[in-house]
């Protein structure tokens, strides 16, 4: 069976450090290269939009989950898209969306992104794989 | 690639938690780009399904109201499995106008990617 | 074209097991992650109807302290990759 190259998107829908979602989804996409993969996509969505916190400060002797994120973007190149709406409601605004509620700090930075779930769709149509890690 | 079929399977009841509410999106979203998922209630997802609902406790908009809807975007009809609405003792005629009887398994197998919700 | 599920809850706690028997066709693969590796011993596995290959997280499993299985294999994260490639789509079940 040919299964060489394959793009994968990931859906994250699991919150950081109460979920083991988080964690399983890193794990799974630090695996992908081994085989000719890559993560091209990461939507995080539900409770999974907590994982781009940039304020988020877990103690030394644990995993920083934000660190591990913007690893994988670094190694894989792969986009961490986060559903606007699910963010926001929860409190998660980028310089953008914090400017334009009238707050003065904001708690999302690149290389995470708002995107609207269109992206979430399109990532589904054209990457190979999409795998859910949920909560 | 862009000829994928999506399946977005609902597998949580309505009201008590957010899922409901996104897997509907999700699915909108996919008919606002001209691909109109395919919709299937599962296990306590067959309970959004029920008619008489009202606003939830979130106070957020009732996900009947979004349901109703879908057909106007070429999303029908809604999906249900029958081993689902019989665990919970509930028949067709308690389920909103548009639900049709689906084999999981088939459904599964006919679709590329499936959603999880 | 096959299907991967993925089962990440209790079968105690949950009733995933008995949906998913009706969910699977022959030639499918059942991964069994995180809390789901707890359905690897007792019995519940027999629900499944025949011809699906079964499998538990390795490091799941040991995290946990379940050793071993009659139903399920054991496999890595590396054959986690391989299965999500070798069948068509991936289902999570939660």
């Amino acid at each position: 069976m040919v299964s060489q190259g394959l793009t994968y998107a990931l859906m994250v829908q699991g919150t950081p450090y109460s979920q083991q979602a988080s964690h399983s989804a890193l794990r799974f996409a630090e695996a992908l290269p081994a085989q000719g993969h890559r993560v091209a996509t990461v939507f995080f969505y539900h409770d999974g939009v907590y994982n781009a916190a940039s304020m988020m400060t877990p103690p030394r002797d644990e995993p920083h989950l934000l660190e591990r994120w913007r690893a994988l973007h670094q190694t894989q190149q792969c986009e961490l898209l986060v559903c606007v709406a699910s963010a926001v409601r929860r409190g998660l605004l980028d310089e953008g969306e914090a400017r334009r509620h009238g707050h003065s700090h904001s708690t999302l930075e690149a290389p995470f992104e708002l995107t609207g779930l269109g992206q979430l769709m399109q990532a589904a149509l054209h990457h190979d794989r999409l795998i859910t890690f949920a909560p | 690639m862009d000829s994928k079929s999506i399946l977005v399977i609902v597998r949580h009841p309505p009201h008590g938690s957010s899922w409901v509410r996104e897997g509907l999106e999700t699915a909108l979203v996919g008919a606002a780009l001209s691909h109109p998922p395919t919709i299937l209630f599962s296990g306590d997802g067959v309970l959004a399904l029920l008619s008489h609902q009202q606003r939830g406790a979130l106070g957020q908009k009732g996900s009947a109201a979004m349901l109703e809807g879908l057909s106007f975007y070429d999303i029908e009809p809604l999906w249900y499995d029958q081993r689902s609405l019989e665990d919970r003792g509930l028949d067709v005629d308690q389920l909103m106008s548009g639900c049709q009887q689906a084999c999981i398994a088939d459904m599964i197998a006919r679709h590329d990617v499936v959603m999880s919700f | 074209m096959s299907t991967l599920h993925l089962i990440n809850r209790s079968p105690f706690s949950t009733n995933i097991l008995q949906e998913l028997a009706d969910a699977v066709s022959q030639g499918d693969h059942v991964l069994l992650v995180e809390d789901g590796v707890y359905a690897a011993s007792g019995t519940l596995l027999h629900a499944l109807p025949k011809g699906i290959e079964l499998w538990a997280l390795e490091e799941d499993c040991m995290s946990r302290g379940v050793t071993s299985s009659d139903t399920s294999k054991m496999v890595d994260m590396a054959g986690f990759v391989a299965l999500t490639a070798t069948t068509h789509r991936t289902v999570s079940w939660f």
